[in-house]
């Protein structure tokens, strides 16, 4: 088709020269496989989850990937593939996790979340599912099954594990998409629904909403539901892909921002107390620039433009314009996707996980995407797209511009994805679902092939053990201060490791480093050695001094 | 949704444009369409006419696909194939279709601003800012051409020259709602909330149901502190974004069964439910026009159609004609002539209607 061979060209003329893709030695012979072949249903089609961390303490990431089934399988009660964990080797590769990291069989499995829930300093998981989520807590003997949260026929998608009300336990976000079964939903071989003239799965537009769910979590793997105390009941019920935790006022306390499908985003802001109001619409989050719903995917989250805020950026649908929402003087945001140059290349394609991250360790932030079509009738006549489609690398300018640079060679059906240094060589690498297929590990050269700094850091609550999710690190590097938040959620489907990575270019001398948590207090390292991982942990006391 | 398309038609969506046959080397050149006669045209350019008279654009393609393949690159052919496939939002079509259009006369561009709409709208502004300039070289009046200039201009971050056109757009077409939400817009991105407010005010006057100027008006008031305004505007614009976002799909599900009468209705009754009585009107028209001699549709169009309307009498006559026997239908007939004041029909209908009642 021809336009798929104009996604092919246009920007795929050099080779990728940043990242490596070592997905054959990386995880070799693992595929992903999400719904039947032909997507004959919506079920089939938003793929499966990738979480990041260290789940088994020894400071290399490992791998959780979540997956499949088919539609009509999960219908007949059959159990889809059990959940995978791979355990880093510290290069960039994976070994299986085996029996003692053996995870349950879920319905359908969506991705989740990851945090330390118990507080006993071991990552635990959340995973989402067509189906109830459920609670998982790393022990030494392995997972141990907590809580099963929502009902049977919920359909969670994306999960944020985050602290709400400062009390250090973790609380969790559970984005919900639809009410889907093949015994009221129509099938694509049914021809009912059609777009550009072909037949194709059909929804969400015309099926039911699920509305998103909060827990709070009461600090030893369980959680009691509080959508409705927590405000976030209020909302119009929509079709939830995406969560980021993040404080977008910088206020202190942990806002929320939900991509949702076809429907406005929803900005939850967080009154400190774990109550929350939606405020997408008055900061400007909403809709595009001309006010339309998008159908919104993934998200990416950073300071983008120095102003110690995040920036966010949300993928969506082919023919749509990816927006760019930068935040203001007045505290709300701006669309900036056409000034970024990045509204234009992104109309034929169709973006999920993504990830806003200083992958040149050149001292700004850039974005790595992937996209893929939910049609596989997109490879028909006529529709100004095709099936499987290139990654993005957006690199950034330094003046807030991007220029697409190839990310990985080919095209794929990409899905979830997430960015964390797997070799532990002090820059980004990528890890990426496809709906089916191999998974793509994509490991980052830019430490070895330039003389660029960067800096790590990861903040503990008071006793070192446990994640301080939710702190903001602020870097002051040869006059530049940026700010990064530590978080795991990681958009669509994804979980991140809790961590904060700043390049540096060529600035050897950091000035300081501060780290804001969440009960109010602060640590600042001055002067820090650059290239290394730097754990900051929060004093127990505000006279206690930093502990490094 | 009544999807079912011939086989033709499948085949003409399923055909790369790429592949229609060249003409001999500068057959066209000279083209003028101004000196065809309508006797000219070839049979199956009338039909194609035709299919688009009817709102078919698939059955036109077909017609206008035949006619390419009998005489390679005739030009009103492949210039309305590529308006066709804009208009049925295959783009990449569009853009092959403008194209051979040019190659086969290239003195024509400026008849080709739905090339710029397409490059646009795939996301090649770069591209499409050159071809509205090329267009407004040959033909520096074409106001859309401008307005393309413009939104191209301004995705390309180059906002400046973007506004100074959008300016030039509405002091040539004053009513240009869409140039004055990019008016506003452009004001909002450059925080100049004054402005912004004056241009999507503007825009809103002109369009009340359009819901992008009603997003700017309601960020704006929001941004200025007017939260009451701020809320009732973002009220209503909630209710048109939702009400935008099921007319997009059905006009779209239109373009493909151009015969299914539930279509129009339904988008009848959602602008209907806006109170936006003159779109409502083209879509009952359309719906009408579908569902023939159909008594009860003219009767449902009728609740939806304000009484005192030229074209609520245009439907109250056509139901005089189909109502036969039907006391029910005289008798909502003698209703509407009350309200229009039109004492002889009332008084006829309601007559008609009692007589049979009492013949019951």
């Amino acid at each position: 088709m021809l336009a798929s061979l104009l996604l092919l060209q246009v920007p795929q003329s050099a080779p990728p020269t940043l990242f490596e893709d070592i997905s054959e030695r990386a995880l070799p012979g693992v595929e992903s496989a999400y719904g039947g072949a032909r997507k004959d249903w919506i079920a089939e089609v938003n793929g499966g989850g990738v979480l990041l961390g260290d789940f088994d303490g020894d400071g290399v990431l490992d791998l959780v990937l979540v997956d499949g089934s088919t539609a009509e399988a999960a219908e007949s009660g059959k159990p889809a593939r059990p959940a995978r964990l791979f355990l880093g080797k510290g290069d960039g590769t994976f070994a299986s996790g085996g029996e003692r990291w053996a995870l349950p069989a879920l319905r359908l499995g969506s991705g989740g979340g990851t945090g330390d829930i118990d507080g006993d300093g071991r990552l635990d998981l959340v995973l989402t599912d067509q189906g109830q989520v459920r609670v998982l807590l790393n022990g030494a003997e392995g997972w141990r099954e907590s809580a099963r949260l929502g009902e049977p026929g919920d359909w969670s998608t994306s999960a944020a594990l985050f602290d709400a009300d400062a009390d250090g336990a973790l609380d969790l976000y559970v984005a919900r998409y639809l009410e889907f079964s093949t015994q009221f939903v129509k099938s694509r071989a049914s021809g009912a629904c059609r777009w550009k003239g072909h037949a194709v799965m059909c929804g969400p537009e015309g099926l039911a909403p699920q509305a998103d769910r909060f827990y709070k979590g009461r600090g030893d793997g369980t959680f009691v539901d509080a959508t409705k105390e927590s405000g976030i009941g209020t909302q119009t019920p929509s079709y939830g892909l995406g969560v980021m935790a993040l404080d977008y006022d910088a206020d202190g306390d942990t806002d929320l921002f939900v991509a949702n499908d076809s429907m406005p985003n929803f900005l939850w802001e967080n009154d400190g107390a774990g109550v929350f109001r939606e405020v997408a619409f008055a900061r400007g989050v909403s809709h595009d620039s001309n006010g339309r719903e998008m159908a919104a995917m993934g998200i990416a989250a950073g300071d983008l433009n120095g102003d110690l805020r995040d920036d966010l950026y949300v993928t969506v649908f082919s023919g749509e314009a990816t927006p760019l929402y930068c935040s203001t003087k007045s505290g709300g945001y701006r669309e900036r996707g056409m000034a970024a140059g990045i509204s234009g290349p992104s109309i034929p394609l169709l973006g999920w996980g993504a990830s806003m991250q200083d992958f040149d360790l050149d001292g700004d932030l850039d974005l790595a995407v992937f996209n893929g079509h939910v049609y596989p009738q997109a490879d028909l006549p006529g529709t100004d797209t095709s099936y499987a489609q290139r990654a993005q690398l957006l690199l950034n300018d330094g003046k807030l511009r991007f220029v697409e640079a190839p990310l990985v060679a080919g095209t794929r059906v990409s899905r979830a994805a997430a960015a964390g240094d797997l070799d532990g060589d002090g820059d980004l690498d990528l890890v990426a679902t496809r709906l089916d297929g191999p998974v793509d590990v994509l490991l980052n050269r830019a430490v070895r092939d330039s003389d660029r700094h960067h800096l790590r850091v990861r903040a503990k609550l008071p006793g070192g053990k446990v994640d301080a999710l939710g702190a903001r690190v602020i870097v002051d590097a040869c006059g530049n201060r940026r700010a990064a938040e530590i978080r795991t959620s990681g958009g669509y489907q994804a979980a991140v490791p809790a961590e904060a990575h700043f390049g540096l270019g060529a600035c050897a001398a950091v000035a300081s480093v501060e780290v804001r948590f969440l009960s109010g207090r602060s640590v600042v390292v001055a002067t820090p050695t650059v290239d290394q991982l730097l754990v900051v942990v929060e004093p127990a006391s505000p006279e206690e001094g930093a502990g490094k | 949704m009544r999807g079912d398309l011939s086989d033709a038609e499948r085949a003409a969506l399923a055909r790369d444009p790429a592949t229609l046959p060249r003409s001999s080397a500068g057959r066209w050149t000279r083209f003028d369409p101004k000196a065809l006669r309508p006797e000219d045209l070839p049979p199956r350019y009338r039909s194609a006419l035709a299919a688009l008279e009817r709102r078919a654009p698939i059955a036109a393609l077909v017609e206008l696909y035949a006619l390419l393949d009998e005489t390679p690159g005739w030009p009103p052919a492949l210039h309305q194939c590529a308006v066709l496939h804009f208009r049925l939002q295959r783009h990449t079509d569009a853009v092959a279709c403008a194209r051979r259009y040019l190659e086969e006369c290239p003195d024509r561009v400026g008849e080709t601003r739905v090339l710029g709409h397409a490059l646009y709208t795939l996301g090649r502004h770069g591209e499409a800012r050159e071809h509205y300039e090329a267009v407004l070289r040959a033909a520096p009046r074409d106001v859309e051409a401008r307005r393309g200039l413009a939104l191209s201009l301004a995705r390309l971050g180059e906002t400046v020259r973007a506004r100074a056109l959008l300016e030039e757009v509405v002091a040539a077409k004053p009513t240009h709602v869409e140039a004055w939400t990019w008016l506003a817009r452009l004001a909002h991105d450059d925080e100049d909330l004054a402005r912004a407010l004056v241009a999507a005010r503007k825009a809103v006057e002109l369009d009340a149901f359009d819901s992008a100027p009603r997003f700017v008006l309601a960020q704006v008031l929001q941004e200025q502190g007017d939260l009451e305004a701020a809320k009732l505007e973002r009220a209503r614009f909630e209710q048109l974004s939702n009400a935008a976002a099921r007319l997009r799909q059905l006009e779209s599900d239109e373009e493909y069964a151009p015969g299914d009468p539930e279509l129009p209705r339904q988008r009848a009754l959602v602008h209907h439910a806006l109170g936006d009585a003159r779109r409502a009107e083209q879509a009952l028209r359309r719906w009408l026009a579908l569902r023939g001699d159909d008594l009860p549709a003219h009767l449902q169009a009728l609740d939806l159609i304000a009484p005192s309307s030229a074209f609520a009498g245009q439907v109250a006559a056509r139901v005089e004609e189909l109502a036969g026997t039907d006391a029910a239908a005289w008798k909502r007939l003698e209703a509407l002539w009350s309200e229009r004041g039109d004492q002889a029909r009332r008084l006829a209908a309601g007559e008609r209607w009692r007589r049979l009642e009492r013949g019951r």
